[in-house]
């Protein structure tokens, strides 16, 4: 019997994750390097996979609603065909923007689906759907359109809501809940919903408990002692309070999973009850997403290992192991017969400037922006313009891959290596800040990479 | 300060005495003068007060070492400035000690550098500073490790800092409490004339609401900074300036203890200096041609500023630069020198005897350092114009805030604020800092924790001190301009201010937008490095927080 193929993958975020997870149930043994958190612990809660673009005159955000709802095959075909290099555009091939969407769409569907498998058990899971959109408030009372959401913010939807009691706690620093309910206001009236009652309830919490942060409450309220006297207050505040109403809380409910925690507020205030979405930086969603992503890797038998991963050595005459530097210090190496890289951009430390020029940090691979224009060898000043909203190549600037999501040195050519991927935020042609498929990004290329890695590590090992 | 109308003020329909056109420490400085000499007087500022070149200057109320070789005039005027400041304004003060430390390959040699120092230190009684002190290498590193190892000894000297965008606002507040007209984002379309050909008044409009009025006045002085020259053309008096661009480049938190002077590849001077939060380093002085709306910094510039602190102190490249900061000096006309060596002195110019156009003045020239002199000089000869006897009071009537010390202990525990922050707006609002906090009907909670920004500072400035956009926040108290450049603060700032001003929804996005753009303009500029990763959570703070309503503009 054949060994199993070894993947190691490079990046703990979601991208990593889910190629990880992906690559175990095909059955490969999996080691992940990760230095740092990165975008995935900026998260405010939703799962966007086929985003809401601003700037594509095609998908507008309020489009979806105002005019006949889109369903996400929809949606992906009008991303795909909008952005030329967006991954979707070459993960599903840009025929997907005439006719084949519907099958990235299932693909969507199942990736979400293994997904919400592998992090019930910790404790957080996706809900929502991909045909339908889930109107969630941030802390500001704007509105985002999303597909899916994790545990917390997922079940404000406010499509369904009738009734809002908008919770603000005394002392925790927050936007006053009179401008907060005026935004949500306008924002349903702008996206054509129907107004609803809202009104806010402001909780005392007892004295001692740290209220400097949205962060440092939610961890706070991880403790059995804290949560009870939020629902003791809660529930002295619920009186002729209306059945129906859905109690939108900020998003304090822990940084380990918030289910027992909504389902105790529940309890006390006798109705539905979600978070809202977070506002970055306060981004705990993000950091339970990142919680629940590590525990379930554990669970999968991944072995993961803490460092910066520093290069790739060749072995016989191909890529055969990874090579990253230990909490130590010391200079390990890792024997692999694919690697996947998932190390993001700026923040979690994919891409960087060093000595005045933006590079690749692994391998040096040329950089592009969405246009095709090299973002690499160049001070990071040259590929940003005037304005702050004006789509800037530096920040939509990564890796450019074949269909199978190998890099390669020009748009068009052959792959560095025959078993090197790239996956998320490491991959150009799309800026997850203004289109909102980061996460989407995250796991439908970390899942098809690291099947493509293993599928080609299998023919690699039989040949 | 209920002399302050929060909302739009009705003109009075009497001509004023004097119209002032610019809120700069200029403009500012001669209304204040004018309303406590008893003049009718309307100040114009067409975006926020000190926006221009007062809040790009290094916030220094200092004598001017440099001035001495060739302007010690105006060495002298700064000095003697400088301590009447002091006294007028005291909690808005700090001492900033200098280092100048000396190295083997310096021109000049510490002997001659030497004497320079003992002939400023006759001048430092007037402005309260200590004399020059000489330092051996071990006892100059011991003050401030960073510095290189090639140096042999230093020098010492002492100056004073200033929050000077708060200056202008207080002198222009003041004015407001004594019964001018004030009033920001107003600029000016046209002047009147009448049919004489004097001019009387201009005609002005609000950027805000779009809404245009007359403002008629016996006196217009046009006190614009590098704007003179524009301004003075649309009245057909012509004033020649020599405008002189500078930067600086701001740290996102302290990076020396003292201020460490360093010497530019052309020889010219510079330093690195703590000012409030952050380290400030600068400044360069170009010869500039440019749109004076539409001031940028350049990375050469930046680059030529990093080069020249990195001989002094070789770590400063590890520091993360937060922004950097553009203003253009409205230095007199002169030709064939160097920009170093052109006058920092000031003239006011009466354009009835100068050009044939009565009722029209300018001021121009000048250093932040002696604004009240030259204050005292303009109001002096609008006076004079006016017919009113009135002696100049200025240096010795505090502004506000400056009428008795402040106890930030006190105010801590009375409001319940952490002693920092009370420190913090002791040092900004003095006397007045619990009027400030008694602003907010709940605890003062932080809306900023780069520095302790208070929402009740916040409220407190656009409840009574007439601010009008988030944008404005980072000059009138501080606000978005630390390590996170808003991405922390921004939105939350909005809603208070929402809340306080009572905008629509659809105006916070606006706001926002506009916001974030100028903030954007100070950071693109020093963009490098782990600033990056930063500005990825930026863009995701900011980006995140984008709504349906005035999706247009944001």
């Amino acid at each position: 019997m054949a060994a199993p193929p070894r993947v190691a993958i490079v990046g703990g975020g979601l991208a990593g994750a889910a190629a990880a997870l992906e690559a175990v149930r095909q059955g490969a043994e999996v080691m992940l390097v990760s230095a740092a958190s990165g975008a995935t612990a900026l998260g405010w809660g939703s799962l966007d996979v086929a985003g809401a673009v601003p700037g594509s005159r095609r998908l507008r955000w309020r489009a979806p609603l105002r005019e006949a709802p889109l369903s996400g095959a929809d949606r992906l075909a009008i991303l795909i065909g909008t952005f030329a290099t967006h991954p979707y555009a070459v993960l599903f091939g840009r025929d997907a923007a005439r006719g084949d969407a519907a099958a990235a769409a299932e693909q969507v569907k199942q990736a979400v689906e293994d997904l919400d498998r592998a992090l019930q058990p910790h404790g957080l899971g996706v809900e929502g759907s991909l045909d339908e959109n889930r109107l969630l408030a941030d802390p500001h009372g704007n509105v985002r359109v999303c597909d899916y959401a994790f545990t917390g913010a997922a079940g404000g939807n406010l499509a369904e809501v009738p009734e809002i009691a908008w919770v603000t706690l005394a002392g925790l620093p927050a936007d006053p809940a009179s401008v907060a309910l005026g935004r949500l206001a306008a924002e349903r009236a702008a996206l054509g919903l129907s107004p609803a009652p809202a009104r806010s309830v402001e909780l005392r919490l007892p004295e001692g408990l740290a209220l400097e942060s949205v962060a440092r409450l939610a961890a706070e309220l991880d403790r059995p002692d804290a949560l009870a006297a939020l629902c003791q207050v809660a529930k002295e505040a619920r009186a002729g309070s209306s059945a129906g109403r859905m109690w939108l809380f900020p998003p304090v409910l822990g940084l380990e999973s918030p289910a027992p925690k909504l389902a105790a507020l529940r309890e006390s205030v006798g109705s539905p009850v979600a978070e809202t979405l977070a506002a970055v930086p306060d981004a705990t969603p993000g950091y339970r997403l990142q919680r629940a992503l590590a525990a379930a890797l554990d669970a999968a038998g991944v072995r993961r290992y803490a460092g910066r991963a520093t290069n790739l050595a060749v072995r016989e005459g191909r890529i055969g192991a990874l090579g990253y530097t230990n909490e130590q210090g010391d200079a390990v190496e890792i024997d692999a017969d694919a690697v996947v890289l998932a190390t993001g951009r700026f923040l979690a430390g994919g891409l960087r400037e060093e000595g005045g020029v933006v590079a690749e940090s692994i391998l040096g691979l040329p950089l592009y922006d969405g246009k095709g224009a090299r973002v690499d060898g160049r001070p990071a000043q040259a590929s940003v313009r005037r304005r702050y909203l004006d789509a800037h190549p530096l920040f939509g600037a990564g890796v450019v891959t074949d269909a199978r999501l190998r890099p390669v040195n020009a748009p068009g050519g052959p792959p560095v290596a025959p078993n090197v991927f790239a996956a998320g935020d490491l991959l150009t042609g799309f800026d997850a800040a203004r289109d909102r498929t980061g996460l989407g990004v995250a796991l439908m290329t970390g899942v098809a990479a690291a099947r493509n890695a293993v599928q080609g590590a299998k023919r690699g090992g039989l040949s | 300060m209920s002399g302050v109308p929060p909302r739009t003020p009705p003109v009075s329909s009497d001509p004023f005495d004097v119209l002032v056109v610019g809120g700069g420490i200029n403009g500012a400085g001669v209304a204040r003068d004018l309303a406590l000499r008893g003049a009718r007087v309307a100040l114009v500022e067409k975006r926020e007060f000190g926006s221009g070149t007062s809040w790009a200057s290094s916030g220094m109320i200092h004598g001017g070492l440099r001035y001495l070789q060739h302007d010690p005039e105006v060495t002298l005027h700064s000095c003697v400035d400088s301590g009447h400041i002091q006294r007028i304004a005291p909690h808005l003060i700090f001492r900033i000690p200098f280092l100048m430390p000396i190295f083997p390959d310096d021109p000049l040699g510490a002997e001659i550098v030497e004497i320079g120092l003992e002939m400023y230190d006759r001048y430092q009684p007037f402005k309260g500073g200590r004399p020059h002190t000489r330092l051996s290498t071990a006892q100059a590193r011991r003050l401030e490790p960073g510095l290189s190892d090639r140096i042999e000894g230093a020098f010492t000297l002492d100056e004073w800092g200033i929050d000077a965008a708060r200056l202008c606002a207080a002198n222009a507040l003041d004015a407001a409490e004594r019964g001018a007209f004030v009033r920001t984002h107003t600029e000016l379309v046209a002047f009147l004339k009448d049919d004489s050909g004097r001019v009387c008044g201009a005609r002005v409009r609000d950027r805000v609401t779009g809404d245009e009025r007359r403002i008629e006045a016996r006196e217009t002085l046009n006190a614009t900074g590098p704007w003179v020259a524009r301004v003075s053309e649309l009245a057909g008096a012509p004033v020649r300036l020599r405008p002189g661009k500078g930067i600086h480049v701001v740290f996102e938190r302290r990076v020396s203890n003292l201020a460490v002077y360093a010497k530019g590849i052309d020889g010219r001077d510079m330093f690195t200096f703590p000012h409030e939060q952050n380290s400030m380093a600068g400044t360069t002085d170009d010869d500039f041609y440019g749109d004076l709306d539409r001031l940028e910094v350049t990375p050469d510039e930046v680059a030529y500023v990093l080069q020249a602190m990195e001989r002094s102190l070789p770590g400063i490249r590890e520091h993360r630069i937060a922004h950097a900061i553009a203003g253009v000096r409205p230095t007199l006309y002169g030709f064939g020198s160097y920009e170093d060596e052109l006058s920092r002195d000031y003239a006011v110019f009466d354009h009835g005897e100068r050009d044939g156009v009565p009722g029209f003045w300018t001021l121009a020239g000048g250093k932040l350092a002696a604004y009240r002199l030259m204050a005292e000089d303009a109001t002096d000869q609008l006076c004079a114009a006016l017919g009113i006897d009135a002696s100049c009071r200025t240096h010795e009537t505090p502004l506000p805030g400056g009428e008795a010390p402040v106890d930030p202990a006190e105010v801590s525990r009375r409001f319940g604020v952490g002693l920092p922050a009370a420190i913090r707006v002791g040092f900004r609002h003095g006397a007045r800092a619990s009027q400030v906090l008694a602003a907010s009907v709940a605890p003062p909670r932080p809306v900023c924790v780069c520095e302790p920004v208070l929402d009740a500072e916040l409220r407190h400035a656009a409840r009574a001190e007439g601010l009008r956009t988030l944008e404005d926040a980072c000059l009138r108290v501080r606000l978005g301009i630390g390590a996170c450049q808003g991405a922390g603060c921004g939105a939350r700032a909005a809603a208070t201010l929402a809340n306080t001003l009572d905008w629509p929804a659809d105006r916070v996005g606006a706001e926002l937008a506009r916001f974030v753009d100028a903030r954007w303009r100070a950071i693109a500029p020093v963009l490098a490095g782990d600033h990056i990763a930063a500005l990825e959570v930026h863009r995701a703070a900011f980006l995140g927080a984008r709504g349906f309503a005035g999706a247009e503009e944001f």
